[in-house]
């Protein structure tokens, strides 16, 4: 199955290279004729035409709509409990919390048009605008946000993040871990949450400490204000949001259509308050076709505007002139080693061994010649998508790449002698997900372990929930794993690694480590908070519990007619500034 | 006739509730958590979720309350996108129906035509031609064959001919039909023309038909009326389960040509381990295939009256 897979895979690319290399070829002498006919001051329409930015796919041909592919149905959409990417990037477009995140991530007045932040930092009194307004007609006030942002933190709601925002809102970590048999205990918590409506227009949010980017967390979906009686009325978290009638909107756009695993469409919301700055593209479609090579033959057929790109799609563009576009995406692909006794060895346990499993794998030759893509080489575990590359550039390199074979070679035994370990006995359980590229990875380094370390690997490919699974039953000695940000803050990367955090898999903890992360968390002012950051991310990597091996990044392309689109690591995709090219 | 109908009918119960059984009891083995995000989640809300789908009870209960609802026409929830089960197939399958129909159709028809042709200009290049798109369908998989379609009809004949006649995605128009349908027909055309072709040879060197011959009667009306008729007999056994794998290689043909069919539940219920949705399509494959199998044992004995149904049982 997999061999002829890759034969169709092969022989569609040959196919289309040598289609393309034709394209490629007729289309040079016209762009030389284009330039000739604009340099004698006389282009013809169709030479003017045929002068694209993108390439040559001209993309749909209705004026008053793009389309770009989404790849897969937003699971659900409803605010409080999502947790998924693609139902974030349509709630992004359609509703509006207090604050919304600028093209360059920047937290500006959203349905809050300004907010007063008390001495400390710790309370923040949000004043809404009176002119927003759901779909269905009703204003949006304080009373929304105080039940969405009760509910999100209620147990029973089952919202899977409310255990990461908890920690911010006075009395959120206690509503969130009261009994949920306890009826009488859950509205006494759900009263003490520090979320107050004032007045209709005011809202007053306690946190448990400073939070320097608090204000970037209120545009999170999960902050989102939920009306009540609509809620109520959609049979609450069991009904809410399952289609485009069963939720309510308040942003630039609305859904208008959803027909499930195939579209949704949304449309210029008229009586959003700032529907004059957004929202420039009267409707914009979200396919959902999750093959690669279709989304492609979409693309070049004028289906699709916009879709993203494998690596070899983006060479193939690429040799037919076309300039794709790339971002990082804020994911970070790492090795988490299991340094408790239910590893296979003991080894695993020392710093040096895993620092020098880290550094055997050569990160830039697994991402250039094996899976053959533009992934940077991790130089630490945040990568540079963060504070727009302001935390990374403070911070440095701190994993040091330049050993030569010997010295880690050396570093490996030394580290196994301190831990009393025959490197020759060690056999790795190396456990990754299904696919080729984790195939590919998976060889790759085994190839190098065994080549540098002269040790044996043996790979587990698993599904994503067995593999998750195995990360939490610590049945691994080493795991490939990815983890992408949930807002812009080097802490959503340092804080998993904390003693006993439910996303530290690795049984590895410092008190030092947990200290610097309390730390930083309370620290309001922006540079002794990144300043703690940077201590903690070193100490990190001095220990390797984790072997971070490339930041992400990701290719796509846009038609020509199809320009302002948003993409990066915590913005992904955003039309609301994006604009139809006449 | 009734009774063994009757009969099948309580077989086919049987063999519905054991495959319930099994998958109930085989998807609860599968390692992972149906909530599990990646990230880890609160302790207590991932008790609260548990309690919520009944997944805190014990595997038995849960397959007693499974079984009692599902009699009641509850089908569950499911747990990654909260529609109903019911809904989601309400929803999807209607697509992966006509697709499967109109591949069917076209499998047939085509499939017995060029068998036919084969079989009386046999040894010609007719029959050679039949045989080698025969070949063909057997040896490429419909992805292939959607994957090569698309790109050659969907993408690169607009740019020969200056207008689109296939769209390349969707399930909207006539023409978007043609092409999900061909490459998923494509296998089914293969074996029934190969199978059309042997029958009809077999026939066709029967006595009846020398007799026929000698009758004087015309070449038409021996192949049609006499040779096809009992020839056709073998296609009919092979189309049941050929029911089944065009339902089961809709998945992939749907995939590539973006139609919201109900082949992906099946892949990525299993995927993120949502139990109730694995349940439901299962059981709703399971049960159509059943009954497909059943009509067509039926259809048999309307084709060739020497058939009686009652004496297949002994």
């Amino acid at each position: 199955m997999k061999k002829a897979l890759a034969l169709v895979l092969a022989l569609t690319m040959a196919l289309s290279m040598a289609a393309c290399g034709g394209s490629a070829s007729s289309s040079a002498p016209a762009s030389a004729a284009g330039s000739e006919a604009s340099s004698a001051a006389d282009s013809t329409p169709a030479a003017t035409g045929t002068t694209m930015t993108n390439g040559a796919y001209p993309g749909t041909a209705d004026p008053e709509s793009v389309s770009v592919n989404l790849a897969s149905e937003p699971p659900e959409m409803c605010s409080i409990t999502t947790t998924d990417a693609n139902a974030i990037t349509v709630l992004r477009h359609t509703v509006e919390g207090l604050t919304t995140l600028d093209g360059e991530n920047t937290p500006v007045p959203g349905v809050a048009e300004s907010w007063d932040i008390n001495e400390d930092g710790t309370v923040y009194t949000f004043h809404l605008r009176s002119d927003s307004v759901w779909s269905n007609g009703t204003p949006v006030t304080a009373a929304d946000f105080v039940f969405a942002w009760t509910t999100l933190f209620t147990p029973t709601t089952g919202a899977a993040y409310a255990g990461t925002w908890a920690p911010y809102i006075a009395g959120a970590s206690e509503l969130l871990n009261t009994d949920i048999e306890d009826t009488a205990a859950l509205e006494a918590a759900q009263e003490a949450l520090g979320v107050k409506a004032i007045d209709d227009t005011t809202l007053e949010v306690t946190l448990t400490q400073p939070c320097e980017y608090f204000l970037s967390l209120c545009a999170f979906p999960n902050f989102y204000p939920v009306n009540e009686d609509f809620w109520n009325s959609m049979n609450g978290v069991d009904g809410y949001a399952l289609d485009a009638d069963a939720m309510l909107y308040n942003g630039p756009y609305v859904v208008s259509e959803w027909q499930h695993e195939d579209h949704l469409t949304i449309s210029k919301n008229e009586n959003y308050w700032d529907a004059a700055n957004k929202g420039f593209i009267p409707n914009i479609n979200f396919a959902m076709i999750s093959e690669s090579s279709t989304a492609l033959n979409s693309f070049q057929g004028g289906e699709l505007d916009m879709i993203g790109l494998a690596g070899d799609q983006k060479q193939l563009l690429e040799a037919e002139g076309c300039t794709p576009g790339q971002y990082d995406d804020g994911a970070v692909g790492y090795l988490e080693f299991n340094t408790t006794e239910s590893a296979s060895t003991a080894a695993l346990a020392n710093a040096k061994v895993r620092t020098a499993l880290t550094l055997a794998i050569n990160a830039e030759s697994l991402c250039r010649d094996v899976l053959q893509n533009s992934f940077e080489v991790a130089d630490g575990f945040t990568p540079a998508a963060v504070n727009e590359g302001e935390y990374a550039a403070q911070r440095g390199n701190l994993i040091d790449r330049t050993m030569s074979d010997e010295e880690i070679k050396a570093l490996f035994d030394e580290g196994c002698e301190e831990a009393g370990v025959d490197p020759s006995t060690i056999t790795l359980k190396y456990v990754t997900d299904e696919g080729d590229s984790a195939y590919q990875t998976a060889a790759f380094i085994q190839n190098q372990w065994a080549e540098k370390l002269g040790i044996n690997m043996e790979v587990n490919q698993m599904t994503f929930q067995s593999r998750l699974d195995a990360q939490t039953n610590k049945d691994f000695d080493v795991v490939f794993a990815l983890w992408s940000p949930d807002y812009n803050d080097a802490l959503t990367y340092l804080d998993m690694w904390m003693t006993n955090n439910g996303n530290n898999h690795t049984g590895w903890g410092s008190e030092e480590y947990d200290e610097l992360i309390n730390q930083a968390f309370a620290e309001a002012d922006t540079q002794a908070h990144r300043d703690l950051l940077v201590q903690a991310e070193t100490l990190l990597m001095e220990e390797m519990p984790i072997g971070p091996i490339y930041f992400r990044t990701r290719d796509y392309i846009c038609s020509d007619k199809l320009t302002g689109v948003v993409r990066n690591a915590f913005q992904d995709m955003l039309l609301t500034y994006a604009t139809i090219n006449a | 006739m009734a009774r063994f109908i009757g009969k099948r009918l309580i077989y086919s119960v049987l063999t519905i509730f054991l495959l319930l059984t099994i998958t109930f009891f085989m998807m609860h083995l599968m390692p992972g958590n149906p909530f599990a995000t990646g990230k880890a989640i609160n302790e207590n809300v991932m008790a609260a979720l548990e309690a919520k789908y009944g997944l805190d009870k014990p595997l038995w209960q849960q397959f007693l309350i499974y079984v009692s609802n599902a009699l009641h026409g509850d089908f569950g929830v499911s747990y990654k996108n909260g529609r109903s089960v019911t809904s989601i197939i309400a929803e999807s399958f209607p697509y992966s129906a006509e697709l499967g129909i109109r591949a069917m159709i076209f499998a047939t028809i085509a499939g017995l035509l060029l068998g036919i042709l084969a079989a009386v200009k046999r040894n010609t290049v007719w029959d050679s031609g039949s045989m080698f798109i025969a070949l063909l369908g057997v040896s490429m998989p419909s992805f292939i064959i959607g994957a090569l379609l698309q790109y050659f009809l969907g993408l690169k004949l607009p740019e020969l001919i200056g207008f689109r006649l296939f769209p390349i995605t969707g399930w909207n128009t006539e023409m978007s039909k043609i092409l999900p349908a061909f490459a998923l027909g494509f296998s089914t055309l293969s074996v029934v023309s190969r199978l059309m072709r042997t029958s009809m040879l077999d026939v066709l060197n029967q006595d009846y038909i020398k007799t026929a011959k000698a009758k004087g009667l015309s070449q038409k009306k021996i192949i049609w009326k006499h040779a096809v008729r009992n020839a056709i007999m073998p296609i009919v056994t092979v189309l049941g389960p050929q029911v089944a794998a065009i339902l089961t290689g809709a998945f992939v043909v749907e995939n590539i040509f973006g139609i919201p069919g109900m082949g992906r539940f099946f892949v990525t219920s299993i995927q993120n381990n949502d139990f109730t949705l694995i349940a439901g399509t299962t059981l709703f494959y399971g049960a159509f295939l059943v009954i497909a199998n059943l009509v067509v044992d039926v259809l048999y004995c309307f084709i060739d009256p020497r058939v009686k149904l009652a004496e297949k049982e002994g």
